[in-house]
């Protein structure tokens, strides 16, 4: 080796180690985590949003909702909360740590740039969309006048001159950061809530009932084909609140019921003529009993109208006007019992209908459900059916902004989807059974809040229970035998008691930001137990209880739960119950190092669902014993 | 002193030449890079970003990198002595210093290659895949950095100089191979388990209390390591935790053992 040779070794050397101690001192003393990521607009953002109604309206109305945003350290998209409440309980929220990480940063509406009143009503109203202000050194306006179509809002501002001359307009005071985090939360557990109104909707729904059904206790004032030959004379002749007696078949064409009285048969038989809708009805308190209602026109859709400007307008055009055999609109007090519809069209479309009770009906639709419509149409207000059954429709029943409408013990069959809630929120989704839906089971869409799913039996869909919205309550549901069971899209909800048996997917953790609760349910033969849409680890289990999923084991045995966390999103536990080998290579120690360290970091890591606390035993031992009973192709067990 | 320093030129150019000549380094960075890589992918670390496959690799570096690390140094010295060359090397101005210098760093350059390369080829694979599922969306980084990753190369570059230093003095104390090997399979054994284990010992007699247990685990290499990883790069996936290990300790309990590991190397190898 030559003197020059080595020279040039050496300087390559210390090259190398002078470059690598540059490097490796500015990795070190580089703070990480010190750059504070800039605000990008809410539009951008991810998050639990207002139901969509509130949405719709407060656009309408121009109101202003007060906004805020934070960065996680763990998580790579940015949340939006609507309403600084929001906000603070979701920082104070147990699981957050555990999801998203710390936030690195966050900001809120600044309404000192914009010109801001709340005169309109209360409501918040602001002449731009505010800027961007760090919530920690920004003033917030609480308990003042301004309002959200959500309730009271707290308005923050940049400058404390600008938050002080918005209490001289809207009084409230004037407050810091602190103040603010350290308020009482809003409820911390909104599906909690829901979940005790469930008995209070079912005794408000059997109040409404035992109202309507008064409608059937009139005295009887008049007889088709004894006192009068039409229906028409029949309805004309009657003084109100009496009873019309149809005891024989008739051909009735299209008739106006616009007297409270009510119309009773024997199991009768009444024929539209195959043109538009058979009864319509147009007086409070009427009733319509025992008929067998043929003769429906095929027509589902109404003509378009220009006086209606609501942003609706299209949903109701498109579907409250459709032929039924029985249609009303803004009448209370309507009653619907034992009648079973024959129709190409709709059954019953109930628009604007407090009160109404449809119950023991039976509505058989097309073969192909793409030729006919819904079972029953409730818009605008709540509605009660129970007790009856939806074959070959569209939708068996489909609500608009039918807000507090109470569907129970009713059956579905061969529909596109059993239930359909459009802008519904605060509804009551009980024992019902559908069975061998095209497309789902229950279907909720457009972000409502408040809906409680309880105690319905799915088998054999695309799919079982899709929810949507926020603050709903799913439980002591089964769903048996579809592609997709059940979906948590609804945010700040409780998914509790459900029995998933027989899926191609038991659950699908939708939406980005979790914040739902999965607790006590049972996981049982599904190909996939869960999967998870991309976002942060969602944690299944809650106060040391976690769900039950066949395959889950540990080696330590006995125990109400068992000692090994179990993530069905796990390439080797997912498939633990379909193989026992999957047992030997999730022993491996390879496979266990690679597990130990991953709970430090969920936020990053995407589409993960973990289980620290599986269940020995199942949850709900007799709805399963009842999920896994029913063996025959289509039959429903009485 | 300029001719120690040539002196050490060509022992650490023999070192290095023999090494690459061998080939076996080659294989063992390629089965390096072949674990790290599985494990990272298996895990779904690259796709969250650097800290996520931080902390998929962390337990299999902990033991890949010492494991490395004897087998690049167990022989280094316990060859050269069974075939009397520290008896040759007498006839030479050779000081035994100088003589271990020059190998460990003919070695510590061998094992930087195996376990620095690969490290640096999966940030390189991270910074290439991790990012947000869709576009849509505003997204950001959070509190992942490359930083935290060059911080976890350089701190586990820094385990295998110092489990490399304890290597060559077992290979020195040893005089023949097959002495060697059981040595190196020891001193592997201790740095990967017996250490830990003696720490947890002493936790469970009571001889150990928590406001000791930092300082314990930081006296010990793979402790040290696993400590400093935790608080200069871990650290930051914890809200309000920090304090895993003191990084003074660790720092001069590292630097003490690879002294000594060296020290002991060069006195063994003089005394014979």
């Amino acid at each position: 080796m030559g003197t020059s040779e080595t020279t040039g070794w050496q300087w390559l050397a210390i090259a190398l180690v002078a470059v690598a101690a540059v490097v490796v001192t500015a990795a070190f003393t580089a703070d990480a985590g010190s750059a504070r990521p800039e605000p990008v607009a809410y539009d951008e953002t991810v998050g639990v949003g207002l139901t969509m109604e509130a949405e719709q309206i407060a656009r309408a109305e121009g109101a202003s909702v007060p906004r805020a945003e934070v960065f996680y350290s763990q998580f790579r998209y940015v949340v939006g909360y609507p309403g600084i409440d929001r906000l603070v309980s979701a920082l104070d929220a147990p699981a957050r740590a555990s999801q998203f990480g710390f936030p690195l940063a966050v900001y809120v509406s600044d309404y000192g740039g914009v010109s801001v009143d709340c005169s309109a009503g209360g409501s918040l109203s602001a002449s731009a969309t505010p800027e961007w202000t760090p919530a920690g050194t920004a003033h917030y306006v609480v308990d003042s006048d301004a309002r959200s179509p959500a309730g009271p809002v707290i308005v923050p501002f940049e400058d404390r001159a600008d938050a002080e001359s918005f209490t001289e307009d809207c009084g409230g005071r004037v407050v810091d950061w602190q103040t603010v985090r350290a308020r009482e939360p809003t409820t911390d557990d909104p599906a909690a809530g829901v979940r005790a109104q469930v008995e209070q909707r079912a005794s408000r729904a059997d109040e409404q009932v035992a109202a309507a059904r008064e409608r059937r206790d009139r005295p009887v004032s008049v007889v088709v084909g004894r006192d009068v030959a039409t229906l028409r004379a029949a309805i004309d002749r009657a003084p109100p609140n009496t009873t019309i007696r149809v005891p024989t078949a008739t051909t009735v064409g299209n008739v106006t019921v616009d007297k409270p009285v009510t119309l009773r048969g024997e199991g009768t038989r009444l024929d539209g003529g195959g043109d538009g809708t058979v009864l319509r009805v147009t007086a409070d308190r009427a009733g319509v009993v025992g008929f067998e209602i043929v003769g429906v026109g095929n027509a589902t859709v109404g003509e378009p109208t220009n006086d209606d400007s609501s942003w609706d307008a299209p949903v109701r055009q498109g579907y409250g006007q459709s032929d039924a055999a029985v249609a009303a609109t803004n009448v209370s007090g309507l009653f619907v019992a034992n009648v079973s519809v024959e129709t190409p069209a709709s059954g019953f479309v109930l628009v604007g209908t407090p009160g109404a009770v449809v119950e023991n009906v039976t509505v058989d639709g097309t073969d192909d459900w793409r030729d006919g419509f819904m079972g029953v149409v409730g818009m605008d207000e709540p509605i009660v059916v129970q007790h009856s059954t939806f074959t070959d429709g569209r939708d068996g029943v489909y609500l608009h902004r039918a807000d507090g409408t109470v569907l129970r013990n009713n059956t579905f069959r061969r529909n596109r989807f059993g239930t359909h809630l459009m802008y519904t929120s605060d509804a009551l989704i009980a024992d019902n059974r559908a069975r061998d839906q095209s497309h789902a089971g229950i279907v909720v869409m457009t972000d409502p809040s408040g809906n409680a799913i309880v105690g319905n039996d799915v088998r054999r869909a695309r799919s079982g229970i899709l929810t949507a919205g926020s603050r709903s309550y799913v439980g002591h549901n089964v769903v048996v035998g579809t592609e997709r069971g059940l979906s948590t899209n609804a945010g700040r909800s409780l998914y509790e008691h459900n029995v998933l048996v027989d899926n191609a997917v038991g659950v699908i953790a939708a939406t980005i930001v979790p914040s739902n609760r999965v607790v006590e349910n049972d996981f049982v033969a599904n190909d996939r137990h869960a999967t998870s849409r991309p976002g942060p680890m969602r944690s299944y289990t809650h106060d040391g209880r976690g769900n039950y999923w066949s395959g889950a084991y540990d080696l330590d045995g006995g125990g109400p739960t068992l000692s090994r966390t179990y993530s069905a999103t796990d390439s080797v536990d997912r498939r633990l119950h379909r193989s026992d080998a999957a047992v030997v290579l999730d022993e491996a120690p390879s496979v266990r190092a690679l597990r130990s360290l991953r709970g430090t970091t969920p936020g990053f890591r995407s589409a993960s669902i973990v289980d620290t606390a599986p269940l020995t035993e199942p949850a709900n031992p007799r709805l399963l014993a009842t999920a896994t009973n029913e063996t025959t192709g289509g039959g429903v067990s009485p | 002193m300029i001719r120690r320093l040539d002196r050490f030129w060509t022992v650490f150019g023999r070192e290095v030449r023999g090494l690459v000549r061998t080939r076996v380094v080659f294989v063992l960075g390629a089965v390096i890079a072949a674990l790290a890589f599985g494990v990272a992918r298996a895990g779904g670390g690259p796709s969250g970003g650097y800290v996520p496959t931080v902390v998929d690799v962390l337990v299999v570096v902990e033991l890949l990198v010492p494991a490395a690390a004897f087998a690049i140094g167990y022989r280094a010295l316990a060859d050269a002595t069974a075939r009397g060359e520290p008896a040759v090397l007498e006839t030479y101005p050779l000081s035994p210093w100088t003589y271990v210098a020059g190998v460990y760093a003919g070695r510590a350059v061998a094992l930087l290659a195996v376990v620095v390369v690969p490290l640096l080829a999966l940030g390189a694979h991270v910074a290439t895949t991790a990012g947000p599922e869709t576009t849509v969306l505003a997204s950001h980084r959070g509190v992942d950095s490359v930083s935290l990753y060059v911080r976890f190369v350089a701190l586990t570059a820094l385990l295998g100089l110092v489990t490399l230093a304890v290597a060559l003095a077992l290979s020195a104390v040893a005089n023949s191979r097959r002495r060697a090997i059981l040595l190196g399979l020891f001193g592997l054994l201790l740095a990967v388990a017996g250490t830990d284990v003696t720490v947890l010992t002493a936790l469970g007699g009571g001889l150990l209390d928590e406001s000791a247990l930092g300082t314990a685990l930081a006296l010990t290499p793979s402790g040290a390591y696993r400590g400093l990883v935790f608080e200069h790069v871990l650290s930051v996936a914890f809200e309000g935790r920090s304090g895993f290990v003191p990084t003074g300790i660790a720092l001069v309990a590292s630097l003490f053992w690879w002294a000594s590991g060296l020290s002991l190397a060069a006195l063994w190898a003089g005394f014979r």
